[in-house]
């Protein structure tokens, strides 16, 4: 039982933890509708895009996380846009968005290399530096998301799985994946602090595609790749504790761990369906 | 003559600038059963498409239940069936919840279905013949499944249009003709329909009137009036042999020897 209440005796972990919980089950949730909509990689696009507001901001004096905020929602409508234009598939809006956004920050940052500007926290993360604002902005955030996921499930589900249906049966889906798309960058700029632009595409693509493995129904679906995705950093949280590795690879190692476990278990279940239908019909 | 329920009224429409049905003059009254006729890419879906807002129009006006459509807003109280595009067998959605979409417009209760909805749901799946598979998820439902299952959604608003495109193709001739009763139940109960089809002999020639369009309206009224060799060779570009045994109309190609009475794609 040390192992599970050691970390507790530094004041930093129960905030790590609680951070981690918000936005493993944020984005999780959110991941299902993600890969339903084949954009698997927006995540990474969206997080990308971040240094094309970041070093802008930091170079001119503004907190840099409003230049987050504002690169993530201007990325994601984009992405959007260029997507829907014909010719263009959502993947390559992605790619074109993203890197061009990223390309943007890297070129400011170069031409002012005699001021430091530290990339590391966001590229890869910083738990420890979470404190109690963050946790209310993370958690104000799972909370406003999560009630505009229940009011609007209906519209919501019917876009996602089926936008041209949608449209035709009065739902205005061009609004709801806009609105979506603002949902996810608002997720992701409360997520960077945590993981890390370099695994965010981890945290939204891995648990929902565990909970794909098994389930038949989107409600069920999306609260069980919130659960997986709580419990992911759950036990990354500690195991980046004890093995001191950073925090956001340790929770992404937590999170493929399951997948390949569901994964196991998924293969052997029809092994053992096939088995059984020869069985009876042999 | 009441106000038609749906009107085109010189309706150029297309994609990115390429009209693919120009200057169509169409009035439906409440409680009609039209079919649309065409060849492939003759513009069948395209005029759907202008009633659902989902192409653009470049001239002329559709009106709907004395509303202007205009391209990019929804539109209330129709029900569509899209011509069939299989669904992944893996896409976590059930057919009842499916069906339950098309009240995702109009129904109050936050976030779930009421019971009565989710009952009215089981019902029309059970009159569809899908009894029993309301907790299947859709894409492991047949071609002929998943297209009564989408009619079972464009019905469970009670919409007083019900749009098809395509209801009939791929489907076997059971399903063809439990799909046509219903519409025609449906019809007699007071809905208005209109569907698409390039089926002339077994789909067409049944419906009360038809339009023939080839980009733009080539005849429009009874079968009786309008299946003829001269019509339809003008709507297909091709020419055919029409047999008339009472009130059937069979159309047939004209080669000699023709057993063949498939429809003319
Ligand atoms: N999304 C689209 N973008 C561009 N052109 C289209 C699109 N859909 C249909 N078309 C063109 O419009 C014409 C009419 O198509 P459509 O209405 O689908 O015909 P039908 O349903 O009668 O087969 C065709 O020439 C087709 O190539
Ligand atoms: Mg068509």
């Amino acid at each position: 039982m040390h192992l599970l209440t050691e970390p507790f005796e530094f004041a930093f972990f129960p905030y790590a933890l609680w951070a981690g919980v918000f936005v493993g089950a944020l984005c999780g949730a959110l991941g299902v509708f993600v890969v339903l909509r084949r954009m698997s990689y927006i995540g990474q696009g969206l997080s990308q895009s971040v240094l094309g507001g970041v070093a802008p901001a930091v170079l001119s004096g503004i907190d840099p996380y409003l230049g987050a905020v504002a690169a993530t929602i201007v990325a994601g409508l984009l992405i959007n846009r260029v997507g829907r234009q014909h010719g263009v598939r959502p993947d390559a809006a992605i790619g074109i968005v993203s890197t061009v956004l990223f390309a943007f920050g890297v070129a400011l940052v170069s031409a002012n290399r005699d001021r430091a500007v530290n990339l590391n926290d966001l590229l890869f993360g910083n738990i420890l530096g979470v404190d109690s604002s963050d946790i209310t902005l993370v958690a104000a955030t799972t909370a406003v998301l999560a009630i505009a996921g229940f009011v609007f499930w209906k519209p919501l589900t019917f876009t996602i799985t089926d936008a041209a249906g949608a449209s035709a049966h009065g739902i205005r889906a061009a609004t709801v994946e806009a609105a979506f798309t603002i949902a996810l960058a608002a997720a992701v700029v409360v997520s960077i602090r945590v993981v890390g632009v370099l695994l965010i595409a981890a945290v939204i693509v891995i648990p929902a595609s565990t909970s794909r493995l098994f389930g038949r129904s989107l409600g069920p679906v999306v609260i069980a790749a919130a659960a997986l995705g709580a419990a992911a950093a759950v036990v990354g949280m500690f195991v980046s504790f004890h093995v001191e590795i950073a925090s956001g690879p340790a929770i992404v190692l937590a999170s493929g761990a399951g997948f390949a476990l569901a994964l196991i278990a998924s293969t052997l279940s029809s092994v053992l369906l096939v088995r059984r239908a020869r069985a009876a019909h042999a | 003559m009441s106000s038609p329920i749906l009107a085109f009224d010189g309706v150029t429409a297309g994609y990115r600038g390429k009209p693919a049905i120009e200057a169509v003059d169409l009035h439906i009254q409440p409680g009609e059963l039209v079919g649309i006729v065409g060849p492939s890419g003759s513009g069948k879906s395209t005029l759907l498409r202008a009633v659902t807002g989902t192409t653009d129009i470049y001239a002329g006006t559709v009106t709907l239940h004395d509303r202007r459509v205009r391209a990019g807003h929804p539109t209330r109280d129709i029900g569509f069936v899209p011509q069939l595009a299989l669904v992944e067998p893996d896409t976590p959605l059930r057919a009842a919840d499916a069906v339950l979409h098309g009240l995702a417009a109009s129904s109050r209760r936050v976030p779930w279905y009421s019971k009565a909805e989710r009952a009215k749901a089981s019902a029309l799946l059970e009159r569809l013949g899908l009894a029993g598979y309301e907790r299947q998820p859709i894409g492991e439902l047949s071609g002929g499944q998943q297209q009564r299952l989408l009619l079972a959604r464009a019905m469970i608003a009670d919409s007083s249009l019900v749009m098809l495109d395509e209801p009939t193709s791929g489907v076997d001739l059971q399903t063809l003709q439990d799909i046509l009763g219903l519409l025609d139940e449906l019809n007699r109960a007071g809905t208005t329909i209109v569907l698409t089809t390039h089926d002339l002999n077994w789909v067409a020639a049944s419906l009360p009137r038809i339009v023939c369009i080839n980009q733009r309206i080539v005849a429009d009224g009874a079968p009786a009036d309008v299946m003829t060799a001269e019509v339809l060779e003008r709507t297909y570009g091709a020419s055919v042999r029409i047999v008339r045994d009472g009130d059937r109309i069979l159309v047939t190609d004209d080669r000699p020897h023709a057993a063949s009475t498939s429809e003319a794609r």
